[in-house]
């Protein structure tokens, strides 16, 4: 059946778009900006808020949202590969700052300094028009070039500092409890990143002589493999309530460990933890990155006369090299995201703010841990993509 | 020259080689041929230790192949596999530059020396710098024959190299490497289980079965003397006749004075494509001339009936 004759019924209409994910989003943004909340007027920090939706903010902010709506539906049936991406990062990058604008004016015009504890928050209308434009802009940035995606990519991150710093979102209550944490915000920050900086470091280390063993010692492979599985299992709160008891021994017992810091709760259990959830995907993917050597390749590099250590060097390591950045990355993508139930353990990081919100139900300062922690994550993640394109680029 | 001294191996008790005596000479294309499992790839990479003999010596010109480092003894080896083993990570130019960086060759002595096999080989030096997924699978092999001759070595082994090629790319490659043999002297081992391309290539045929030599010899005496049933059949039972026809020319069986009409052929013609030439023609007699094109004699089939029976040693 042709695209033509779906375009008769329509339905069909919808199923003759060239991009699918584009049309969805399209879909998904018009519904959430027509029922969804797009900010909610509460009198204080805990009473429940007055929704207001899009079209009650005025004419313009409703036009123009929709207009990058229009844009991102129109995007999904352009024919044309590079005008299609073109056009649906142009949707989707528009649709993001226009939507932080209209939130930081909408707040400024709904303040009262009558009502000084009044807090305005971002609504599920916004939440949903921030992951569509984002969604849009990753899809359309995959789809480039790695030069052009990466300068796109840097201008538009370029654009939302700049907004976030210039003090036009101020007025939202999500701001202002960034702003009352301000202080404490940079430590855990640097904190967050410090755990999850050594502990990736620490997991490399530890995984090199599993990797050694699993791949070079056939014996030792499944009950690596099978210790490894097992550690997985285990929930993560468990994991750093189960480490709190046998370091809190050490410490009580050997001076010395007590002296650098090492104690039942704070960063050691955090750490241990994390290197013990890091282990698992790094061996796995450098097991299978090594395995995957041609057979061939190594006969001829030893017929050759390369020594074993040339042979790892020179051929088993570059060629598993993209398997183990791969590995690299699984393991600091999900550490950013694990670190963060550290603070449970009095590790710090952006987690305090995630509990201490959670504690005063407070869902904005909630967001003060779990958003830059979200951004972190991606942010890592397309980091490490670069790397792989690069790697993969030359074979 | 490479000499087996009652080589053996055996792996979980099991012997699969020898004990295997057996003498290369040096400049020879020796094809170890047989059905897989007869031990020829076993016997090839006892020649650069890729695999100890349990019992037993392999020496390469009076050396023991154990009295040396095994790294050291590889780089003065050439080495060939199937589907080239090409480092996929390196351009062609670092592939064949190989044992010459191993060896601690000097960076422009490495350029020149590259340049001069891709030459050889008959290689494009646009391809140098390409990465090895980028080669058809005939290139490929070209290209791992020029990283086994990289560093000059005097021994070059090559296990069924051509197994995965086209019949078309195979016999080209089978043509150069008979060429590059006869211009270089080098010694080469080939292993195939391809008897045809056994034959096609090999000074010295060393046909194997159940991890020993069932024959040994040049191609016209494994064809006309089969010492058992298991060469015969390997070599093609009756066809063997017809494949001997390849090893020798009309020269010697060219009636002179006799004149008859129709295109001559060379003197230099198989017995093998004289033959073929009168099924194709329809004709018991063929015209024949020397290489200036000066009329000879003639070929008939009688003469080509009695040369083959001669040569099978009927």
């Amino acid at each position: 059946m042709s695209a033509a004759s779906f375009s008769d019924t329509p339905s069909g209409f919808l199923l003759a778009a060239r991009d699918r994910v584009a049309l969805i989003l399209a879909l998904a943004a018009l519904a959430a900006s027509l029922l969804g909340a797009f900010i909610s007027i509460a009198p204080n920090r805990l009473a429940d808020g007055r929704p207001l939706s899009l079209w009650h903010l005025g004419l313009a902010p409703t036009g123009i949202v929709f207009a990058f709506i229009v844009l991102l539906f129109v995007s999904s049936f352009s024919i044309d590969e590079r005008r299609r991406a073109g056009t649906l990062f142009a949707s989707g990058a528009g649709l993001l700052i226009s939507i932080l604008l209209i939130a930081g004016s909408a707040a400024d015009a709904h303040l009262d300094p009558q009502e000084p504890a009044r807090r305005i928050a971002l609504g599920s209308a916004f939440w949903t028009l921030l992951a569509v434009g984002l969604l849009a802009c990753f899809q359309a940035l995959q789809r480039m070039t790695m030069g052009l995606g990466v300068a796109l990519a840097l201008a538009l991150l370029i654009i939302v500092v700049v907004i976030l710093g210039s003090g036009k979102l101020d007025s939202l209550s999500l701001a202002r409890e960034f702003h009352a944490q301000q202080a404490t915000f940079a430590i855990e920050l640097i904190r967050h990143v410090g755990l999850v900086a050594l502990s990736a470091m620490l997991a490399m280390l530890c995984a090199v002589p599993l990797i050694l063993a699993a791949v070079y010692c056939p014996k030792s492979r499944a009950p690596i493999f099978t210790t490894l599985n097992l550690l997985q299992t285990i929930p993560s709160i468990a994991l750093f309530g189960l480490l709190i008891v046998p370091l809190s021994l050490v410490a009580t017992h050997v001076p010395l460990a007590r002296a650098i810091g090492i104690g039942g709760i704070g960063a050691t259990p955090a750490v241990i933890a994390l290197v013990l959830y890091g282990l698992l995907p790094l061996v796995r993917s450098a097991d299978a990155g090594l395995r995957n050597v041609p057979a061939g390749v190594r006969e001829s590099a030893r017929g050759m006369g390369m020594t074993p250590r040339e042979i790892f060097r020179q051929v088993d390591l570059p060629l598993a090299l993209p398997a183990l950045v791969s590995g690299l990355r699984v393991v600091t993508v999900q550490s950013i995201g694990l670190a963060t139930v550290a603070a449970l353990i009095g590790a710090g990081g952006l987690g305090t703010f995630v509990f201490q919100g959670i504690g005063e139900y407070a869902l904005d300062l909630v967001l003060v841990g779990a958003l830059p922690t979200i951004l972190l994550a991606v942010m890592a993640d397309a980091l490490f993509q670069i790397v792989l394109a690069i790697l993969r680029s030359r074979p | 020259m490479i000499e087996f001294d009652a080589a053996a191996k055996s792996y979980a008790g099991q012997r699969v080689l020898g004990p295997l005596t057996l003498s290369i000479p040096q400049g020879g294309l020796c094809v170890l041929v047989g059905p897989s499992g007869c031990g020829k790839s076993t016997t090839l990479k006892m020649i650069n230790a890729l695999i100890v003999p349990d019992a037993g010596t392999v020496s390469t010109d009076g050396t023991p192949v154990q009295s040396r480092s095994p790294e050291e003894l590889r780089r003065g080896i050439g080495y060939v596999i199937q589907s080239g083993g090409l480092f996929p990570h390196w351009r062609v130019r670092d592939n064949i530059a190989t044992v010459p960086r191993l060896l601690r060759w000097e960076e422009a002595r490495i350029a020149a020396r590259v340049n001069e096999l891709a030459q050889i080989v008959a290689i494009d030096g646009a391809l140098l710098d390409r990465f090895p997924h980028q080669l058809s699978g005939g290139q490929q092999q070209r290209i791992g024959v020029a990283r086994a001759l990289a560093a000059d070595p005097g021994i070059i082994l090559m296990d069924e190299p051509f197994g995965a090629l086209d019949p078309v790319t195979r016999a080209s490659l089978q043509t150069e490497l008979a060429r590059l043999h006869r211009e270089t002297g080098k010694t080469i081992v080939f292993v195939t289980h391809d008897m045809d391309e056994a034959l096609a290539l090999g000074t010295m045929i060393v046909v194997m079965q159940k991890g020993e030599i069932a024959q040994s010899g040049t191609p016209a005496e494994i064809l006309a003397q089969p010492r058992n049933d298991f060469v015969r059949d390997f070599v093609g039972g009756d066809d063997a006749a017809l494949k001997l026809l390849e090893f020798r020319t009309i020269e010697n069986v060219v009636r002179h004075g006799v004149r008859i009409s129709g295109d001559a052929i060379p003197v230099s013609t198989t017995l093998r494509s004289a033959f073929a030439r009168m099924m194709a023609e329809g004709r018991t007699a063929l015209p024949v001339e020397d290489e200036s094109g000066l009329y000879l004699g003639i070929i008939h089939i009688d003469s080509l009936l009695a040369a083959s029976k001669a040569s099978c040693g009927a």
